[in-house]
């Protein structure tokens, strides 16, 4: 399928410009190189006419290897200050597209919201081309427009991939975004093209085209976002952290008689005042229900759900927010999986791997199908240090595997997947994959789109949402292929006293009147998080846990389970521990009475503590918000508990 | 009336009730209560068993009542946390030797009157309430044995 070959872009005055390529224009020498071109600059073009337009004016822009320079020209005439650039030999073209245009070099004199435009040389991988990337960086760059092809060499080497990538970062400060229309000649080519950018930037996104007109929703060109955004100073984190907790009500009170330190977020997650106020003002302001009525706050209530779950999508970088299916929490999400996929699609024999550290709630739903159906549990264990074994998954996949349900980061171990090399395993013998990301996505950035799972489910409250309220991601044909699995209200087509005829997804797996005002709060949790940047959030959960972590071990007597920070996959900022000759539940009542609020017991993963050979453990567990000054209480607190019980004698 | 509840409770649950409420300070009070899990006697190994077993607690916590020719039942108790081996300690000297009938009328709120803050809301967390409501019925079943 080829896209279109022009594209039009109203004006605000009611013109219409057609940015269209001239590939006879092109000398006879460049062949082949319009015809790729073409489409990777349509696509941007066409990406960059769905956004809000009035973003660009003022903008400064570069464009790569541009050929007609058609995603250059337009974004000039929506009034950005355009640099074209290619080899010499298309200059000429590109200057007589900027010319037939009518459109000035110098900036604030056009017609069109005052853009400009100009052609300069720009031949990447030619010798020297750094320093010209570098002269173009010199005046700040707020974004760069790369639509292009590379190749892949016979012995896998992709030199002009690596280039172009750094020609991206070359052009780019703190403040750019660069916008790379990719065509995939070969699956190797994307491959470097995600090493190379995922070394060279701090962010990297496959953007959705699903936004695009479907002329453009081609499979061959991919649209990527890069971000080389720097990593806040260690003030900057150290601030945030107080900045966040300001925001928090719940976090200021005393509790027996000392100032509450929150230790239990991977339990529940405390709600800034944010997301209270937009869960307020529903109530007061549109309470009504949704997709129902045609009155005034039917349509408002209406709006915000469904703008909710658009946000959840964007959170998690979903194609489209048809991909979300709001749930009760997570245990639903993957209890919706289990009961319609799995018990259309398992059969006597075939396998489903999970681990020893699953949660209750990705463990049990399988039980019960695995009853139901015949297929068979297996569960991987943990390497010495106490990460999930993938080796060993590797070594039970099978032609029976047919489902690899996992924990994206473990409530309990802490933790990371290796997730590449579990889709890996999956692949290779066509089974899929669920990731239980609730410990994943409140803490770093998450995106569905290069995951490579087929399923994620999260929850509300452990994102500084509301209870109530927590999602599945699924793959939309996936979704699609999913029967309905409970009936009511919202998720018919059509009902006949019969029979029935079933809404797509999501509404089909939505029965019933949802948790509107939940939905909203989580839609506000997802803006609050975003406001602070996932990387960000990241960033500082790090530090918080690295020192929580450290802080920890170095108490007498304390055991941590799982991997330490330095691990390659680092730990989330959790901590669950044993102190010797102490029982679980007894640290924490002691430390509750220190205000200090840690969770004691199982963590709903009775397996993994029989599996550690310890009846429970005690867990404390940061937030964004969570502070050094928190973690110093806490681990006062701990030593008090310690020496409490030593100077009783019973330990 | 916290008094009137109190009075009514076994005499010798009285006495652990008072010894509690005479500790000012909340620290001194657990300290007490681990004084009481020191001084409970043994349980036997071979009564750390399913039927003496607590369910719902966090903590591993077992009881077994000894229905005597006396009439009274006598208790042995045991956990692997310390704070709900304490609880268990209270329990056992409290209602070791009292009637099934004095047992079984304890009103689990005389709990507030320790000042422990241990809830009352049944929950996976609450050794304390499981342990009595399971003693209850343990005492229950070895009425309905004996007159049986």
């Amino acid at each position: 399928m080829h896209a279109a070959d022009q594209i039009d872009v109203e004006l605000d005055d009611g013109m219409t410009v057609m940015v269209k390529q001239k590939p006879r224009d092109i000398p006879a020498t460049r062949m082949g190189v319009g015809a790729c071109l073409w489409e990777g600059e349509l696509l941007l073009a066409a990406y960059l006419a769905a956004q809000p337009r009035h973003r660009y004016i003022g903008q400064r822009a570069v464009e790569l290897g541009s050929g007609p320079g058609l995603a250059g020209l337009m974004l000039a005439m929506l009034g950005a200050q355009v640099v074209i650039t290619d080899k010499d030999v298309v200059l000429p073209l590109i200057q007589e597209n900027i010319e037939l245009n009518g459109l000035p070099s110098t900036p604030g004199t056009s017609k069109h919201c005052g853009g400009s435009a100009m052609a300069e040389e720009l031949e990447w991988g030619r010798e020297g081309y750094m320093g010209r990337v570098a002269a173009l960086a010199s005046t700040p760059v707020d974004l760069v427009l790369a639509a292009d092809v590379t190749y892949v060499d016979q012995d896998g080497q992709s030199p002009s991939t690596e280039h172009f990538v750094q020609t991206c970062k070359g052009l780019c400060g703190p403040q750019t975004v660069c916008l790379v229309s990719f065509e995939l000649r070969s699956s190797q080519v994307k491959e470097v093209f995600l090493r190379e950018s995922g070394r060279e930037f701090s962010r990297v996104e496959r953007l959705s085209k699903s936004a695009l007109p479907k002329c453009y929703q081609v499979e061959h060109i991919e649209l990527y976002k890069l971000q080389a955004v720097e990593a806040p100073s260690s003030q900057q984190l150290l601030e945030l952290g107080e900045r966040v907790r300001a925001e928090v009500p719940v976090l200021h009170q005393l509790v027996h008689g000392h100032d509450l330190v929150y230790l239990d977020n991977a339990a529940t997650s405390q709600k800034p005042r944010a997301v209270l106020d937009a869960m307020n003002a529903y109530y007061e302001e549109y309470n009504s229900n949704v997709h129902r009525g045609v009155h005034s706050l039917s349509a408002r209530a209406t709006d915000a759900y469904e703008a909710a779950r658009h946000k959840v999508a964007a959170f998690v970088n979903a194609a489209t927010d048809r991909e979300i299916v709001f749930t009760r929490n997570a245990s639903e999400a993957i209890n919706l999986v289990a009961y319609t996929w799995g018990l259309n699609n398992l059969k006597a024999g075939d396998e489903i791997i999970l681990s020893v550290a699953e949660h209750h709630s990705n463990l049990v739903p399988w039980q019960l199908v695995a009853e139901r159906t015949g297929a068979v549990l297996k569960h991987i264990g943990l390497t010495a240090q106490q990460e999930l074994d993938v080796e060993q998954l590797k070594s039970m996949v099978n032609s029976r595997t047919k489902l690899i349900s996992l924990p994206h980061v473990s409530n309990t171990l802490g933790c990371v997947l290796d997730v590449p090399a579990v889709v890996a395993a999956a692949r290779s013998v066509g089974a899929k994959v669920l990731l239980d990301a609730c410990q994943s996505v409140p803490h770093m950035p998450v995106d569905v789109q290069t995951l490579g799972a087929d399923w994620i489910v999260a929850s509300s409250h452990k994102m500084m949402g509301p209870t109530g309220i927590g999602f599945l991601w699924g793959r939309y044909d996936l979704l699609e292929s999913m029967p309905p699995w409970m009936g009511g209200g919202e998720m018919i087509q059509d009902v006949f006293l019969d029979h029935s005829t079933y809404a797509a997804p999501p509404m089909r797996f939505e029965a019933g009147t949802p948790a509107i005002a939940e939905a909203i709060g989580l839609g506000a949790a997802c803006d609050y998080l975003s406001s602070i940047g996932m990387d960000t959030v990241h960033a500082y959960e790090d530090d918080i846990g690295t020192y929580l972590y450290n802080q920890l071990a170095a108490v007498p007597k304390v055991t941590i389970y799982g991997p330490p920070p330095t691990a390659p996959r680092g730990r989330a900022a959790l901590a669950a521990f044993n102190v010797e000759g102490l029982h679980a539940t007894d640290v924490s009542t002691l430390l509750d009475n220190a205000g200090v609020a840690v969770r004691s017991g199982h963590h709903c993963t009775q397996p993994l503590h029989r599996f550690l050979g310890v009846p429970a453990s005690a867990r404390a567990s940061c937030s964004v918000y969570t502070t050094r000054a928190d973690v110093d209480a806490f681990i006062a607190a701990l030593k008090d508990t310690i020496a409490f019980f030593e100077e009783v004698g019973s330990m | 009336m916290q008094q009137a509840q109190k009075q009514q409770l076994p005499a010798s649950l009285q006495k652990i009730v008072g010894a509690f409420q005479i500790v000012p300070d909340p620290m001194a009070r657990y300290k007490q209560l681990l004084f009481y899990a020191a001084k409970l006697p043994k349980m036997a190994a071979e009564d750390h068993v399913p039927e003496n077993k607590v369910e719902g607690c966090v903590s591993q916590v077992w009881v077994k009542p000894e229905l005597r020719d006396d009439g009274r039942v006598y208790w042995t108790a045991d956990s692997d946390s310390q704070l709900t081996k304490g609880l268990a300690a209270l329990l056992v000297l409290g209602l070791s030797g009292c009637t099934p009938q004095e047992v079984l009328t304890v009103q689990p709120s005389f709990i507030e009157m320790l000042g422990l803050k241990q809830s009352l809301t049944p929950s996976r967390n609450n050794g304390f309430l499981n342990m009595l409501l399971k003693m209850q019925r343990l005492t229950l079943e070895l009425v309905a044995a004996s007159e049986a």
